[in-house]
């Protein structure tokens, strides 16, 4: 069987009675909203069925058949949170499952690995006993007929089931139950031995339907349920920790079960998001996106343990939470004849490692901007595929080109006055100090005057054994090493 | 054996196989054997500028000028690289680690080569003071070298004298150049390889 189907019977009423701590042998009926006096029955459970009360029935008919009737009046909240415990109970059991009713699911057990499925049937109903509530564990070749199976109470035949049992059920399309009930047929093996283009012809196609459905003839895809919170995860530390260590250590073994998760669901991780809370009531939150989306926890802890080692912690750590933003997982054809980055999420977390060793700011990609004033630089981010703006030329690349003196060095020079500008005669102080052999310049240099304003005048001087050296004068009669032409 | 007759050995050897010993520095004037530009991968290199002004900066240009697909990281121990001498168009298929210091480069060549995404790592310690190189331990760049053959990486080290232990290549920029070479003369590449030397002077 590669479908089970787990129907939580009367799941409005029973959800109640549990709150209560009803016994079982109870009679016990949920009314409609509106009116007591003509109200009705909208759920009973088995031992109200015991005595001829079904759903629809009006409340007086009720008591008079069962005088002992506990009449119960809906409570929303209280449904609301029975269901949302039993989708989680039903998410701990598969990754694939369909919320085909609020009272019923159909899990795709195509991917677990069981010994038999008595001893899963077994087993679950046993782990489901904290809920409190009545299940019927339903399988089936085909997902409908595990449905139609998990209608019958005690796991018989899904042909066993009465066709009066399913027209009030509402589960399936079932036109002309009536006219069936005519016929003498009283349950769906009776509607299955019948030919099936006589009953097409005659009751239509939805009827039809449902015998292929008996025949399991009819397979139907399920429409997979996907909680929005799925990816999301926390853990509290009891005491709270200190060091970054036992997060580290947590935070693998929960990365990788939220990394199967995505990998049952055909997804990867676009991006990892923590939050930390401290015990002083701070709380650092920080959003981690990958170059690459992922199926990796070890990728992803990676990247986590390098953000880690730049956090300072204000007090102790108490509670963390992780959630993985999931994304379509990334197929790409790569170049035959070219080569890319053989790890994209490796090298986004090296690179955060050397911005975390030469500070921000100092790595990229380098781009000179529209100016005229020397050493005016900018760095592009790097992004996966290297792709940066295209900047125009500033300014023509210079045949020999110079290394920078950052900062630049204050020296002395030997100079002397030639109409406006102060001619480099010789290197006095500095790394570099002689006699200059040769030079060229001035090269004069200005801009910004409209605020703070600046100006220098260039000098390229060769000195001894072909040292090649950048100068700048700057009034007041101050000479800088700029760079080399090395 | 006395001195005496070492010397005279020495003598002879030296008449006898000139080649073998001459020294790996250029004599000016001299025009020496051109060395390729290329470094194999998982290899590490060491680029000798025995003086300031002999063409460091070339090489960084030339290799930028190779059409590669995935950018040459330059690990810049003196933060002196400068990219309006090289234009933005060339300075799209870099990328530029700024350090401050030579312990900041070293590590930041050990993280790109551990890391093995990028295939060349450019080390620029050209500028770097005679003092630090020598607070380079001899181990650390077996590690270096450890490192580019597990990654594939091609490193080369830029360096002012022989530092780097036993690399798998070796050149020496040999360029002289003057202040016509800054706006009238083309620069040009001059590398020289004292292993190909010797080895062509054995054969």
């Amino acid at each position: 069987m590669n479908y089970a189907a787990l129907h939580f019977r009367d799941l409005p009423l029973s959800c109640l009675l549990a709150r209560d701590g009803t016994p079982p042998d109870q009679p016990a009926a949920l009314l409609s909203t509106g009116e007591r006096e003509k109200s009705h029955l909208t759920a009973v459970n088995l031992a109200a069925r015991q005595f001829g009360i079904h759903p629809g029935l009006r409340t007086t008919r009720g008591l008079a058949r069962c005088a002992d009737l506990l009449l119960l009046d809906p409570d929303p909240t209280t449904e609301k949170s029975a269901q949302a415990e039993t989708l989680a109970f039903v998410d701990s059991l598969v990754p694939d499952f369909e919320l085909t009713t609020p009272e019923t699911h159909l899990l795709d057990l195509s991917t677990l690995l069981m010994a038999s499925e008595e001893d899963w049937v077994a087993q679950t109903i046993d782990s489901s006993t904290y809920l409190s509530l009545p299940l019927q564990i339903g399988l089936g070749i085909t997902p409908d007929l595990a449905h139609l199976a998990s209608l019958c109470p005690r796991q018989s035949d899904p042909l066993s089931l009465k066709i009066a049992d399913l027209f009030l059920s509402k589960t399936f399309p079932l036109p002309h139950a009536h006219v069936l009930q005519l016929w003498g047929l009283q349950t769906l093996s009776d509607l299955a031995r019948l030919p099936r283009q006589g009953l097409a012809e005659r009751l239509g196609s939805n009827l039809a339907r449902l015998h292929d459905i008996a025949h399991g003839k009819h397979h139907r895809l399920l429409k997979l349920y996907r909680a929005k919170d799925h990816y999301r995860v926390t853990h509290t530390f009891e005491p709270p920790v200190d060091s970054h260590e036992p997060l580290l250590f947590m935070a693998k073994r929960l990365l990788q079960t939220l990394c199967n998760r995505l990998e049952h669901h055909q997804r990867a991780a676009a991006e990892l998001r923590l939050t930390l809370a401290f015990d002083n009531g701070a709380a650092h939150t920080r959003k981690l996106v990958l170059s690459e989306p992922t199926l990796s926890p070890d990728a992803l802890l990676r990247s986590l343990h390098t953000h880690l080692d730049t956090v300072k912690a204000p007090a102790s750590m108490g509670e963390f939470h992780l959630e993985l933003i999931p994304t379509l997982p990334r197929h790409a054809q790569h170049q035959l004849f070219q080569r890319g980055l053989k790890d994209p999420n490796e090298f986004a977390d090296t690179l955060r490692r050397l911005s975390g060793i030469v500070g921000p700011g100092r790595l990229g990609i380098p781009h000179q901007l529209d100016t005229h004033r020397p050493d005016v630089i900018s760095l592009s981010p790097i992004t996966p595929d290297f792709q940066t703006p295209l900047v125009p030329e500033i300014h023509p690349a210079s045949h020999l080109p110079l290394k920078r003196q950052r900062p630049p060095i204050p020296i002395n020079v030997a100079s002397e006055k030639r109409g406006h500008y102060q001619y480099p005669l010789a290197l006095l102080t500095g790394p570099h100090q002689g006699p200059i052999r040769h030079a060229r310049g001035p090269f004069p240099l200005s801009g910004s005057w409209w605020e703070n304003g600046w100006q220098q005048a260039q000098w390229d001087v060769e000195l001894d054994d072909s040292l090649l050296i950048q100068l700048a004068f700057l009034t007041p009669g101050k000479w800088h090493l700029t760079g080399i032409y090395a | 054996m006395s001195v005496l007759q070492i010397d005279q050995l020495r003598r002879q050897l030296r008449e006898k196989f000139p080649a073998a010993h001459r020294d790996p520095l250029p004599v000016p004037g001299e025009s020496l054997p051109q060395a390729p530009l290329e470094f194999s991968p998982g290899q590490l290199s060491e680029i000798i500028s025995p003086r300031q002004s002999s063409g460091a900066s070339l090489v960084i240009s030339e290799l930028l000028e190779e059409k590669r697909d995935l950018p040459l990281a330059l690990v810049d121990g003196r933060d002196s690289f400068d990219p309006a001498s090289y234009g933005n168009e060339k300075c799209r298929r870099l990328i530029w680690v700024r350090c401050s210091k030579t312990e900041q480069a070293i590590q930041c060549a050990d993280l790109l080569l551990g890391d093995g995404n990028l295939p060349l790592i450019l080390l620029d310690l050209h500028l770097v003071s005679e003092r630090e190189l020598r607070q380079i331990p001899a181990a650390l760049w077996h590690r270096l070298k450890i490192q580019a053959r597990e990654s594939g990486a091609a490193l080369v080290a830029m360096t002012p004298r022989q530092i780097v232990p036993t690399p798998h290549r070796r050149l020496t920029l040999t360029g002289r150049f003057s202040l016509d070479h800054l706006e009238l003369k083309s620069p040009v590449l001059q590398l020289h390889n004292p292993e190909s030397q010797k080895l062509a002077g054995k054969a």
